[in-house]
């Protein structure tokens, strides 16, 4: 008879909730501390502060993205309320607030705090998608790795912007619908509007979000992919027609109800600053206020018009450019280009060393997701094309679904012409993430059943390698002062197109 | 040997009994492998020292009067620092400050043959080339890329040449060849040959 370790004995009783419970507080402790520095505004933070504060003094303005993550970051600053003795008012003169006009003694950890902590949170749906869907803890916690320790979504989400907000509401639109075909309960309409809402919170936040909207046919499909083999069309199209009619009823709700506090707190109108609101708007906030009807009509179309407008002026990609961030799409799965949010030179015993906020992703992370959708292409096409047998229905599926998302995403970014950033990359890196996990327990599938060590130990080495690469470039990412040289020796790739600062 | 022998065995056997895992770790292995390669240090003959000088002001002319903030010594094997439109060493990226600097460099060579040679300087901006303490050539302002042939009659022996150079602002780079009349071949300084060495 043997004695159990009682410390093994308690993981082993708890691991459902200890596995996903370690991700959280590794992922809190990278996203959260020490998010009051940099002590200053970086790239959009500088547009997004602004923002967020005049939803605090209710100050009617216009933005080009819609406005669900500023009103969570303005939220926050009014919660925590650390600038109470600083006067902002600079900032409700302005949509971007320049360095020399910020406030002295402004904290940006309040505005931070919404994009790092939904982003931390995120992990906890991560994980929970790739336990359902493989069944297996140890691909879900390595794979739920890749969120908490990529280098540019860290730097990313620990500031003021949008994206780790949005990632939340991401997550928890997959978590939902893969939550609703795995449950083995029949799917009904009420799915379809939930999916619908969770969908319309991020894209509230941002529009490229309605990519998922994909997920309407992906659980269509689930729902009735038997009917529709068997060739019940009637039921499979009524179901369609009702299943989206929900789905995007949730969406719009969820939209339009985000416009309808917008436009209901933004009562203030500073002198001369009304954008692109109409004369009968401006009327309608002062005759009827903000959360009227007839306010919402007027100010919902001009809100809309103003994001219409703003995106047909964002200028194109200009490669030629000596100062362009922008990048090439195509670009993106391999890094490029890195973007330097900001930097301070400092001399210290003579030694000049440089604080980088670089964007600049874990490269084991990328190349990872792009094997996989390589991998996932070809496992598609041998079906398809070579009529090659698929040993996991399942996870064939699944696989499809995200790699098919993943590629929508591209072609659809392919399509625009105004200048993108590597970081509209993050959308179809989350996809890829789940993917490359769901390509791992799929081309492991039979060692995985027979308990190989050797592909533990591989899931291991693998873990453990990205946290390291996460450390070794921490420097960009935290703002740990380096050299020259060291810089360089960061500097691995020409793609990344990343300069040293001389 | 033996246990090398059995090793490859091993290795073999577990390649043929679980080749996906093992390609993984391949994958794994070779990935860590260009890491490694990366993150090391690039290892270079400490050929020539380049002294650069951040000025305060803008620089107009190689041989203005110099304002220094900042410098720098770094060491590198040949005078080929050009990469497209950017001052650039091959190993060691790129070098200098991002505008308006001044990079000196004096080192001894050693003539093996006799004769008539071209020293071949490429700048943007300006330069100026003196050997065995006289003025070779020089191109005293700013300007796109640009080489000049410069001649010059060698003993055998041990010579000395000092170049200078200024990146005013835009465009930059900085080379410097040799040639013994009669040979065709361009060598960069800092490449040993029949005629010269740097060691």
């Amino acid at each position: 008879m043997t004695v159990q370790n009682p410390l093994f004995a308690f993981c082993g009783r708890h691991k459902s909730w200890l596995v996903p419970g370690l991700l959280l507080a590794m992922s809190l402790l990278v996203y959260l501390a020490g998010i009051q520095y940099p002590k200053s505004m970086f790239w959009d933070e500088n547009y997004h502060v602004v923002s967020a504060q005049k939803h605090v003094d209710g100050m009617m303005y216009m933005e080009p993205h819609p406005p669900l993550g500023k009103m969570l970051q303005g939220l926050s600053e009014a919660v925590f309320n650390p600038n109470e003795s600083v006067d902002l008012s600079s900032l409700l003169k302005t949509d971007y607030l320049k360095g020399s006009d910020m406030p002295k003694g402004m904290e940006f950890w309040a505005y931070r705090l919404p994009s790092a902590l939904m982003m931390a949170l995120s992990v906890w749906f991560l994980y929970q998608i790739l336990f359902r869907i493989t069944r297996y803890r140890p691909i879900a916690f390595v794979f739920s790795l890749f969120v908490i320790f990529d280098n540019a979504m860290v730097l990313h989400s620990r500031a003021a912007m949008l994206e780790g907000i949005q990632f939340f509401f991401i997550l928890l639109s997959i978590w939902y619908f893969v939550r609703t075909v795995t449950n083995k309960e029949p799917i009904t309409l009420k799915n379809y509007l939930i999916l619908g809402v969770s969908v319309g919170l991020s894209v509230a936040t941002k529009v490229n979000g309605l990519v998922l909207s994909l997920l309407l046919g992906m659980l269509l499909l689930e729902d009735k992919g038997l009917a529709l083999l068997g060739k019940q069309f009637l039921s499979v199209l009524e179901r369609a027609v009702l299943g989206a009619l929900a789905f995007f009823a949730g969406l719009a709700a969820v939209f339009c109800l985000t416009f309808y506090v917008h436009i209901g707190l933004g009562t203030e109108i500073t002198p001369g600053k009304t954008y692109k609101a109409s004369p009968e708007y401006l009327a309608s906030i002062k005759e009827n206020g903000g959360f009227s009807p007839t306010t919402f009509r007027l100010g919902f179309k001009d809100h809309l018009r103003y994001m219409s407008e703003y995106a047909g002026g964002v200028p194109r990609l200009d490669v030629c450019k000596e100062t362009e961030n922008g990048s090439y799409y195509a670009k993106w799965p391999f890094g490029g280009k890195g973007i330097n949010y900001r930097w301070s030179k400092n001399v210290v015993d003579g030694v000049t060393k440089v604080s980088y906020s670089y964007l600049v992703g874990n490269p084991l992370i990328w190349l990872s997701v792009i094997a996989g959708i390589l991998l996932a292409i070809v496992l598609i096409l041998g079906r398809f094309v070579f009529d090659l047998p698929v040993k996991d229905e399942r996870l064939y599926m699944y696989i499809l679904y995200f790699s098919g998302l993943y590629l929508s995403y591209m072609i659809a970014i392919a399509q625009i012409d105004r200048v993108m950033y590597l970081y509209h990359y993050f959308v179809p890196l989350l996809f890829g993430i789940i993917n490359a996990a769901l390509v791992f327990a799929y081309v492991f599938k039979n060692p995985l059943q027979q308990g190989s060590r050797l592909t533990w130990v591989n899931l291991g080495v693998l873990g453990f390698l990205v946290v390291a690469m996460f450390a070794y470039f921490s420097p960009f990412t935290f703002g740990i002062p380096i050299t020259e040289a060291q810089f360089e020796l960061r500097n691995w790739f020409s793609l990344w197109d990343i300069e040293v600062v001389r | 040997m033996n246990k090398l022998i059995q090793w490859s065995r091993c290795a073999l056997a577990l390649t043929l009994a679980q080749p996906k895992e093992v390609g993984f770790l391949g994958l794994i292995v070779l990935f860590l492998g260009v890491a490694i390669y990366k993150s090391t240090p690039p290892m270079i003959d400490k050929t020539f020292e380049l002294h650069i000088h951040k000025n305060k002001t803008a620089i107009k002319s190689v041989s203005q009067e110099r304002d220094i903030s900042q410098s720098k010594t770094v060491w590198v094997d040949s005078l080929m620092l050009k990469d497209g439109v950017r001052i650039m060493h091959p190993k060691l990226g790129a070098i200098g400050f991002s505008d308006t600097f001044f990079i000196d460099v004096e080192s001894d060579f050693k003539v093996k043959k006799a004769g008539v040679y071209y020293f071949i300087p490429g700048s943007d901006d300006g330069f100026s080339l003196d050997v065995d303490g006289k003025r070779l050539c020089a191109f005293e302002k700013d300007r796109p890329y640009a080489t000049q042939r410069c001649r010059v009659e060698l003993d055998e022996g041990t010579h000395n040449f000092k170049l200078s150079y200024f990146q005013g602002g835009g465009h930059a780079g900085l080379t410097l060849a040799y040639q013994f009349k009669g040979d065709r071949k361009r060598r960069w300084m800092g490449e040993n040959s029949g005629y010269l060495s740097f060691d």
